[in-house]
């Protein structure tokens, strides 16, 4: 699987560069730091801010997710590490110009293009997609102004994956325990005068399906004062009997389905509640029905499901449609790839044409994590994903250096932006950024106490 | 302080890891530490390997144990079950390495790292 270079170190080191400072980007970063003596990573970051998704995307009450922080911080104190931040490959960067620069390229972008509801209505005041909605309370600079109105009583919320109940948990959650964490401030404010009590998920196809774990649902059903609602129905024979087999591979939704049983069978019981999380299944979003702009419901097709396979689900139109009366929409419906330069890179049916993460061997350009594989799995597939790529990677850079010849990696790209005004933030930046973070949350005996606006991180690069 | 109390010398055993590059790694490991603990302080240094520093969060902790040493365990927990879910690879002998503890029984056992590597994508 691998070769090892110890013997013949050559000359030079090669020069690798990583677009995108996730998990992915720091993942693979260290494989290749711990599989090769001498190569040089440079990771170039949009936002001047590290990270991605550990940071705008996991939630502020899943603090523990992000103590894969610590191991990445490792990974950046090596001597044989340049984290450039503040810098979009693509917009200011070219893709020519990094492969004329660089042994190999990693694209470790993510998934950046948000699915949309497609229906009529959409528009309208008070919806929401799960990025702006996610980046809001975590403190994302472009969506610090989002006019979210939590005066209304029901929330929609269209997905029933992990994001979705991210969502759903943030609007259900008895407030005071965000208040230690790194939610923005102003989000969580506006969250404990929130009037919302009914939250509604609403899955497209059946319980089988859903994209989430028995853990994250049993977050908020545990939670004190909520009570839930699932209907009975979903749960036929066929469903039933899905569950009695042993099935390693399935194991992960049978303990999810079984768990919703067990809730939709106490549903009625529990009149006491403060609030409540109904999960709706078969329900496909048709339009939106506003009043003064203002959305006032949604009105969802249902389905139903062939009842031979439930693993295969075939959802069949019933003609029925269902009115919901919502406040406040939130779609979480998934995440598109979406290539940084379409010209230059191979793309078909919405996904990066690849090989074990090789896109192009010629040039040495590769991808990993969300871009490669579309906005699924969680930390662990990100890490194995960059254990694949970074095994291609260092089996091709024997022939890519000889081929390419000594490169200068970021030398020439550094002179340009110096030159042009463009303030960079290296990783010294982002750790003065980081302390001052820390040290504003302490005072709110917070976790963290985030920066809000790009502006403001730049102006740590000067002081 | 030269001298070794049989009772400390008993206190370790002897395991071993393969990693995921189906590498052999011995390790000294303490009675009642986790595997990750072994891990760590072996400096096994596996790419990824308890990256939520054994808080039940992460998964790729994930270890595949024999069938004998897995029956001797006790039953996971339902945090550990919940995280299994997730991890890549699994199997009918999964273990989280954060959460298994080092039993005397366990000198001259095998752990395996998991090397299916896209098993857990795609619902
Ligand atoms: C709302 C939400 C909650 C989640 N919660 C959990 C959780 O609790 N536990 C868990 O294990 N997983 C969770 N995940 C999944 C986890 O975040 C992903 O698996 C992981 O972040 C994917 O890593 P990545 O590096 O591929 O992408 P990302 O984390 O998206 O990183 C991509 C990076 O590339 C940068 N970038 C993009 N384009 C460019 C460009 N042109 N030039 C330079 N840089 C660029 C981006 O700014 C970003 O920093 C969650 C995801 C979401 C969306
Ligand atoms: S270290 Fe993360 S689950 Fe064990």
């Amino acid at each position: 699987l691998f070769r090892f270079y110890v013997n013949d170190v050559p000359n030079d080191s090669p020069k690798v560069c990583v677009v995108g400072s996730g998990p992915s980007g720091f993942s693979i970063t260290q494989t290749l730091l711990k599989n090769h003596p001498s190569l040089l990573v440079d990771m170039y970051e949009k936002l001047p801010v590290p990270f991605g998704l550990v940071r705008y995307g996991v939630a502020p009450d899943h603090q523990d997710v992000k103590n894969c922080i610590n191991g990445y911080n490792k990974t950046a104190e090596s001597h044989r590490f340049s984290f450039y931040g503040n810098i979009e490959v693509g917009k200011d960067v070219s893709l020519d110009m990094l492969w004329l620069q660089y042994h190999a390229v990693i694209l470790c972008t993510g998934a950046q293009k948000e699915r949309n509801l497609n229906i009529p209505g959409q528009k309208s005041k008070n919806i929401f997609t799960s990025k702006q909605f996610v980046g809001w309370y975590n403190g994302l600079p472009e969506y610090q102004k989002l006019d979210i109105d939590l005066s209304g009583g029901n929330a929609v919320i269209v997905g029933v994956g992990n994001v979705a109940l991210d969502v759903a948990r943030m609007l259900l959650k008895p407030q005071g325990l965000l208040k230690e964490t790194d939610i923005a401030t102003e989000a969580h404010e506006k969250l404990l005068q929130s009037n919302i009590k009914n939250v509604f998920l609403i899955g497209r196809r059946g319980p089988l399906q859903m994209a989430c774990t028995r853990k994250e649902l049993s977050e908020i059903t545990d939670l004190p004062h909520i009570s839930t609602s699932i209907d009975e129905e979903h749960f036929g024979k066929a469903v039933q009997d899905a569950l009695k087999k042993k099935d390693l591979k399935r194991r992960k939704q049978q303990r999810l389905v079984s768990y919703l049983l067990k809730m939709a069978k106490m549903s009625k019981s529990n009149v006491s509640a403060d609030s409540n999380l109904s999960v709706l299944f078969l329900r496909a979003p048709l339009e939106i029905i506003t009043n003064n702009k203002l959305v006032k419901s949604i009105k969802f097709l249902k389905y139903r499901m062939k009842d031979d396979n439930p693993y295969e689900a075939k959802p069949i139109s019933t003609e029925e449609v269902e009115e919901i009366s919502c406040d406040l929409l939130v779609s979480c419906i998934g995440y598109d790839n979406e290539p940084i330069d379409s010209a230059k890179i191979p793309f078909k049916n919405g996904k990066i044409v690849q090989a074990n993460g090789r896109i192009l061997d010629d040039e040495g350009l590769y991808a990993c994590g969300w871009c490669n594989h579309g906005a699924k799995g969680v930390l662990a597939d990100s890490s194995n994903d960059s254990m694949l790529t970074g095994s291609t990677v260092l089996s091709d850079l024997q022939f890519l250096f000889a081929k390419k010849g000594n490169l200068s990696g970021s030398r020439q790209i550094i002179t340009h932006f110096k030159n042009s005004g463009k303030s960079i933030v290296k990783w010294n930046d982002w750790k003065k950024i980081d302390h001052f973070e820390v040290t504003s949350g302490k005072k709110m005996n917070k976790i963290r106490e985030k920066v809000l606006s790009y502006d403001e991180m730049i102006s740590f690069v000067r002081s | 302080n030269f001298h070794f109390s049989p009772e400390l010398k008993n206190n370790k055993v002897n395991i071993k890891f393969v990693d995921r590059y189906g590498k052999l790694h011995e390790a000294k490991a303490t009675v009642g530490d986790t595997l990750l603990d072994v891990v760590i302080d072996n400096d096994l240094n596996f790419e990824s390997y308890g990256v939520c520093e054994g808080t039940i969060s992460c998964s790729t902790c994930h270890v595949i144990l024999d069938q004998a040493t897995f029956d001797k365990l006790e039953e996971p927990l339902m945090d550990e079950y919940d995280m299994l879910d997730l991890a890549c690879g699994l199997t009918d002998t999964s273990r989280l390495g954060c959460q298994v503890h080092v039993t005397r029984e366990m000198e001259g056992v095998t752990f395996t790292l998991p090397i299916e590597i896209t098993d857990a994508r795609g619902v």
